[in-house]
């Protein structure tokens, strides 16, 4: 029987719906960030003002809710509302990037039954991890001291204005503008009430999103994954961006391939560019809500993100050294997590949950 | 189901292209069989590099199980009793190039040729009812033909059943050399094998999964 199929029509007209959501959320959570007051933004700022705890802010937020999209999306309407500086944003950002690998390294506990397939798929998985975590330990420090990101995200957002795109994107902002006073009105200009409102919808239409986008791109994607996911490092790069970039998740295209590592077809070192090509393509989402914001700051935090993704990516992909470090990393602890398979639930604990929540709940008691 | 997918080629990439490979391993295994037959019965020279084919009939199996894991991993719904299929009977395919290649080992074994007798005319009767079966069943797998398929099915319950008549009256009868006598029971073994393959690979069209490659057995 063939199988029951949505017109394209109908596919491209659910997604701009889901989107004109995605931007709607946007922009009611920057106006209800504002209808906190100078006291909430204080309060936030003295938060995020250690680097260290905006990371693990980042980290803990994103491996809970299971997407950097979110994460990072209510980054830049912090950021555009003014109740967090960039400074501070880059941090949260940076710990996002971690906190997403989180899914397919649960998709790869699917295979702990099987302790050679488990191996390859958990190496595989947490290969994004190490570099995730390297990339952190390597560029923040840098970013701290010379603030580069900042200054090339600042560039950056400078030039595409003058090209230009913020204009573009700017009618944006006057067809969500009617939804966003509907949505006010509704909850009686109340900022808590919106911002959960806002909260809602934004994590609804990311989900929406990726789902319409997957069933859209990534079944006719299998010729393009077959031809360049195995070939060299640039195709299979190439190939996690896009596709990332257009199914908005670096989560699904990362997790998608996660069985095809078990199955010892794919090798962690044809995984790792994809990993990286996947975590340039990620921003895409981000970028999209800083333009409908129009903000510089939040134009720049979502350049600072990408640029993060690509310093990553150029240290780390070219020199074999060094592209061999998260790779080793990734096999020891698979290795020992193959063996013992209780530990690799542990790694999962405890990077993605116990150390940051427990710094967080730590930080929020000493600044209390 | 194959016929359906060939018609949305589009929308179906690797699971389409996995059919191909698996057509092209079924005719390439056509020719090796051919050769190798005529090698054996006629002492001619093979006009192909048999070892080289059954190298690429082998590669072919491991593309096709690629592919079908790439498609299942990427669009896990979809065709999944069809990529099962694919699965099970390519190892089919892979076989009958064994033993095609099989047939011309023990041809270049044996460079007598075989004189002409009533055992080696009832060798060329089964070859020619074999010869003709691969084309049935490439077009019996891939356009879901069922009755093709059928009667595929039953020229092998034929020839089953000659092979074995063959090899009993061979071994019990016969008053041949005994070099002779080992060629022709393998010949006509070689023979049962490949006309099983291909039996099992109709079966694909005409019987539910789990009874792919057995007959009515009760």
């Amino acid at each position: 029987m063939p199988p029951n199929k949505t017109p394209l029509a109908l596919s491209i007209a659910e997604l701009l719906g889901v989107l004109y959501c995605f931007f709607v959320s946007i922009e009611l959570m920057g106006v209800s960030l504002q209808l906190f007051g100078s006291g909430f933004a204080e309060q936030l700022i003295r938060t995020t003002a250690n680097p260290l705890m905006g990371l693990f802010i980042g980290l803990l937020t994103t491996s809970i809710i299971q997407s950097s999209s979110v994460t990072t999306s209510m980054v830049v309407a912090l950021v555009a509302g003014g109740m967090v500086p960039i400074a501070n944003a880059i941090p949260i950002v940076l710990g996002a990037n971690i906190g997403t690998t989180v899914t397919n390294t649960l998709v790869s506990l699917a295979f702990i039954t099987r302790k050679e397939e488990f191996r390859r798929a958990f190496s595989c998985s947490i290969v994004d991890d190490f570099f995730n975590l390297l990339a952190v330990i390597i560029f923040l420090p840098l970013e701290l001291t010379t603030g580069y990101l900042q200054w090339i995200s600042s560039l950056m957002c400078r030039l595409f204005s003058g090209v230009g795109l913020i204009k573009i994107a700017s009618p944006l902002k006057l067809i969500t503008q009617p939804a966003v006073d509907l949505l006010l009105g509704a909850t009686r200009q109340n900022g808590i009430l919106s911002l959960i409102v806002a909260l809602v919808i934004l994590f609804l239409s990311l989900k929406l999103l990726v789902s319409l986008l997957k069933k859209l791109v990534v079944r006719r994607a299998e010729r393009f994954i077959h031809e360049y996911l195995f070939k060299n490092i640039l195709r299979a790069m190439l190939l996690g961006f896009v596709l990332t970039a257009v199914v908005q998740s670096s989560s699904v295209t990362l997790s998608l391939i996660v069985p095809l590592a078990g199955a010892g077809i794919l090798t962690i070192e044809q995984m790792f560019p994809y990993a990286l090509g996947a975590n340039i393509g990620t921003p895409v989402t981000a970028i999209m809500a800083s333009l409908v914001t129009g903000s510089p700051a939040a134009i720049t935090i979502a350049f600072v993100h990408l640029n993060f993704n690509i310093s990553g990516a150029l240290l780390f992909l070219p020199f074999k050294p060094l592209r061999r470090v998260p790779i080793y990393c990734s096999n020891w602890i698979a290795d020992v997590a193959s063996n013992a398979r209780k530990y690799a639930i542990i790694y999962l604990f405890v990077i993605f949950y116990v150390i940051p929540g427990f710094i967080v709940l730590l930080w929020r008691w000493l600044i209390v | 189901m194959f016929r359906y997918i060939f018609d949305r080629r589009k929308t179906r990439g690797l699971l389409l292209q996995a059919l191909e490979e698996t057509r092209k391993m079924l005719k390439r295994e056509e020719k090796m069989f051919s050769t190798a037959v005529e090698s054996l019965m006629y002492n001619r020279e093979a006009d192909i590099d048999l070892h080289r084919y059954d190298v690429e009939i082998n590669r072919g199996e491991k593309i096709v199980r690629r592919m079908m894991l790439e498609h299942l991993t990427v669009n896990p719904k979809q065709d999944l009793p069809a990529c099962l299929v694919l699965i099970s009977i390519v190892i089919d395919v892979e076989r009958i190039g064994d033993y095609t290649k099989s047939i011309f080992e023990l041809g270049r074994l044996y460079d007598e040729g075989l004189s002409t007798d009533k055992y080696v005319e009832e060798c060329h009767k089964m070859r020619q009812l074999i010869h003709p079966m691969f084309q049935q069943t490439i077009d019996a797998f891939i356009e879901s033909r069922l009755d093709e398929a059928k009667e595929v099915m039953e020229k092998h319950k034929k020839i089953k059943a000659n092979c074995d008549q063959l090899i009993k009256d061979v071994v019990t009868k016969g008053s041949i050399a005994s070099g002779k006598c080992v060629v022709l029971t393998l010949l006509a073994r070689y023979f049962r094998r490949v006309s099983a393959h291909l039996s099992n690979i109709a079966s694909s069209v005409v019987n539910p999964f789990d009874e792919i490659g057995f007959d009515d057995e009760l």
